[in-house]
């Protein structure tokens, strides 16, 4: 569907990445060099938690970049230029995953919820029976945290790495995922149950996390 | 007496979900912060989930180096170029050559045609007129063409009909 020129006017004049955007797609290089520049560091860390692992992270960033350039002589400014690329990032994720799970030829089918590591059910009785008995670094912290994301599902994981990593609205995350709004809330908020329940000893431990807080969620 | 049917937990968690992540309207937040005010439970709920939510602080954020934007532009530019070769493969320049060849072929046809139409006209009455111009001494003298017409009507000059200029 094309976009109205008032939306691309939009677009256009509240978005400083589309209008970049919209210079690489009259082949500057330079800008093209720019959003790379400014979108690495957020690609990345977003697709590293997603797909867990830095190098293959790297590699799916590498071909998110590839599309962008190949869309430019095509690209209209719909929606924020985050939001485009996002989508095209959870396109490339998601058909990496497909990929290595095929891969993987694993016999038993997968509850929608169960990672391939361990099932939802069984980390949140193991994290039920654990009692830290003294406070976490920030590795184990985040090794802990790192394994409850692995314990939710790819939508549910790239819900809550948009909202928390991105801060993305509802209706952003919609448009990324191409998913309604109502389904996002409600994927989300079965996110945060499950993170809820598999970090319980670690929230009861009263520690306050350490780190910089998301930029657009509280 | 009726009681108010209970709300189901996933609906609660809904809202708690959208009131931290500031996405309920200015009268469903008035509601939850109404409730937040008597309900001991409900506030313990909320404050888990945003403790867990907290907890993600502890995810690392990556920070790459220029390196890796200079590797990607480098990909970027060498799938480019592959892209051209391929673009301007042989097979692919063979049909276009056949093609463009057919578009000159079609083109200088039509340009034959117009020329031939167009600038040929004139040669063509010039053509027509080519008897009056050989003549045109002898037709000075004359006073009208239909003086001309009548001489030609009376046979006067019948000898000089079977001139070859006649004949064009």
């Amino acid at each position: 569907m094309a976009v109205s020129e008032s939306t691309a006017r939009r677009y256009r004049m509240q978005d400083p990445d589309v209008r970049l955007m919209l210079r690489v797609r009259d082949d500057d290089a330079g800008a093209f060099e720019e959003l790379v520049a400014r979108y690495q560091d957020r690609l990345i860390t977003v697709l590293s938690h997603l797909v867990g692992g830095r190098h293959h992270a790297e590699d799916l960033a590498q071909d998110v970049f590839l599309r962008v350039f190949r869309a430019r002589k095509t690209y209209e400014p719909g929606a924020k230029f985050s939001t485009w690329l996002f989508t095209i990032a959870n396109n490339v994720a998601s058909n990496a995953l497909r990929s290595r799970s095929r891969r993987k030829e694993v016999n038993l089918s997968p509850r929608p919820n169960e990672s391939a590591a361990m099932p939802l059910e069984h980390m949140a009785a193991e994290a039920s029976g654990m009692m830290p008995t003294r406070q976490l670094d920030r590795s184990e912290r985040a090794e802990v945290v790192r394994q409850a994301i692995e314990g939710l599902n790819e939508r549910q994981k790239m819900a809550l790495l948009l909202s928390k990593f991105e801060g993305m609205s509802y209706a952003e995350i919609a448009e990324t995922m191409d998913l309604s709004t109502k389904a996002i809330k409600s994927l989300l908020s079965r996110a945060r149950v499950n993170l809820r329940q598999l970090l319980e000893p670690y929230i009861d431990e009263g520690t306050p996390p350490t780190g910089n807080k998301a930029a657009g969620k509280k | 007496m009726n009681r108010e049917a209970e709300p189901l937990q996933s609906d609660v968690d809904e809202v708690l979900t959208a009131y931290l992540d500031d996405e309920l309207s200015p009268a469903e937040r008035e509601e939850v912060e109404a409730r937040l005010s008597r309900d001991v439970e409900f506030r313990r709920q909320l404050s888990q989930m945003q403790r867990a939510w907290d907890l993600l602080d502890a995810l690392p954020r990556e920070e790459l180096s220029f390196d890796f934007t200079k590797t990607t532009l480098e990909l970027v530019a060498t799938r480019a170029a592959e892209e051209v070769r391929e673009e301007s493969s042989p097979e692919k320049r063979s049909w276009g050559f056949v093609f463009a060849m057919i578009g000159v072929l079609v083109f200088a046809v039509a340009g034959y045609g117009i020329v031939y139409t167009l600038l040929d006209a004139p040669n063509r009455r010039l053509t027509s007129d080519l008897p009056i111009l050989e003549n045109l001494d002898e037709y000075r003298h004359a006073e009208s063409i239909e003086f001309l017409e009548m001489l030609d009507e009376a046979d006067l000059f019948e000898e000089e009909e079977a001139t070859p200029d006649e004949s064009i």
